[in-house]
């Protein structure tokens, strides 16, 4: 006999259990903002759609501007907070953030690829994980090879009996021919 | 005749290399000059010496150069095997250049007319 779960009363909804609270921080440029409402508009930005009147949206959501705002002043609201060097900042970093928290399930989109054989990616996939598990070694063998040609063996043999001759002849040589010293300006 | 400590000891090395050579060559050909030798050969020589005078190297340079010692030929003899590329690469040598001036000390007078010569090509 086979027991069936009871039916849910109609109208009743299931009470949804408090969510563990997390002790998650902003970053420091987030944190560097003047207002909650700032903050607010740098994660509306990633809500909204993108595209046309998009800035004007996340500011709306974030409580910029009053019911009476035209169009308009939104736009100029959205606008400058959209150039502010704060806000800026706090983008930069909320991008950083959002792309690196998206690496798990970048990684779980291409274990699905590299199981999947029937994927016209799929060897693509195979490469990219060999590529940075096994990655491809390159081996340069440089080979120096010093030869004494016949001239270089007769010039340096006529340079030293030039030397040999100059020396016989009085001509003292200074052991460093030129010495610099670098001196400090007087100027 | 300029006096020695006249002249600024490190001057030649601001004459290019190229024409170190020419100046120890003016020394050989005007020693060689000294020995007796057919007219016609003598005024071969003369008038390579004459054609020695050119870019940095003035005629009064040429003039101011001295016949080379007995050492300083007996360098430059030992040069003879080499090819005219060695020979350069010999002569382009600091040490050896300086032994030429220290046994020829009018190759240095020669340098300091070639500065001028070229002080007043460019004032020119």
């Amino acid at each position: 006999m086979t027991t069936v779960p009871a039916k849910r009363p109609k109208g009743k909804r299931r009470e949804l259990v408090p969510l563990e609270p997390v002790d998650a921080e902003d970053g420091s440029a987030m944190k560097a903002l003047p207002s909650d409402r700032h903050r607010a508009f740098i994660r509306a930005l990633y809500s909204v759609k993108p595209g046309w009147g998009a800035n004007v949206k996340a500011a709306k959501l974030a409580g910029f501007g009053s019911p009476t705002s035209t169009p308009q002043s939104m736009a100029t609201i959205a606008s400058r907070l959209a150039h502010d060097e704060r806000v800026l900042s706090a983008i930069r970093e909320e991008d950083e953030k959002r792309i690196r928290s998206s690496a798990p399930r970048a990684i779980a989109a291409l274990s699905a690829l590299i199981e999947n054989p029937k994927s016209k990616d799929h060897a693509r996939g195979i490469a990219l994980v060999l590529d940075r598990v096994h990655a491809v070694e390159t081996t340069h063998h440089v080979k120096v090879e010093h030869r004494a040609s016949s001239s270089f063996k007769a010039t340096t043999e006529a340079i030293e009996r030039i030397m040999l001759l100059a020396a016989r002849a009085g001509v003292v040589m200074p052991a460093n021919i030129i010495d610099i010293t670098p001196e400090k300006s007087t100027s | 005749m300029i006096a020695q400590d006249q002249i600024d000891e490190a001057e030649w090395i601001n004459l290019p290399c190229g024409y170190w050579y020419e100046l120890v060559l003016i020394s050989a050909i005007k020693r060689l000059l000294q020995d007796d030798m057919p007219l016609e050969f003598r005024a071969r020589f003369l008038e390579l010496l004459n054609k020695k005078a050119r870019g940095l190297i003035s005629m009064a340079a040429v003039a101011a150069v001295t016949p080379a010692p007995d050492a300083a030929i007996a360098m430059l003899d030992e040069m003879k095997n080499l090819s005219i590329e060695d020979k350069f690469k010999v002569m382009r040598r600091l040490d050896v250049f300086e032994a030429h001036i220290a046994l020829n000390p009018s190759i240095m007078e020669a340098i300091s007319l070639c500065r001028d010569n070229e002080i007043s090509d460019r004032s020119a």
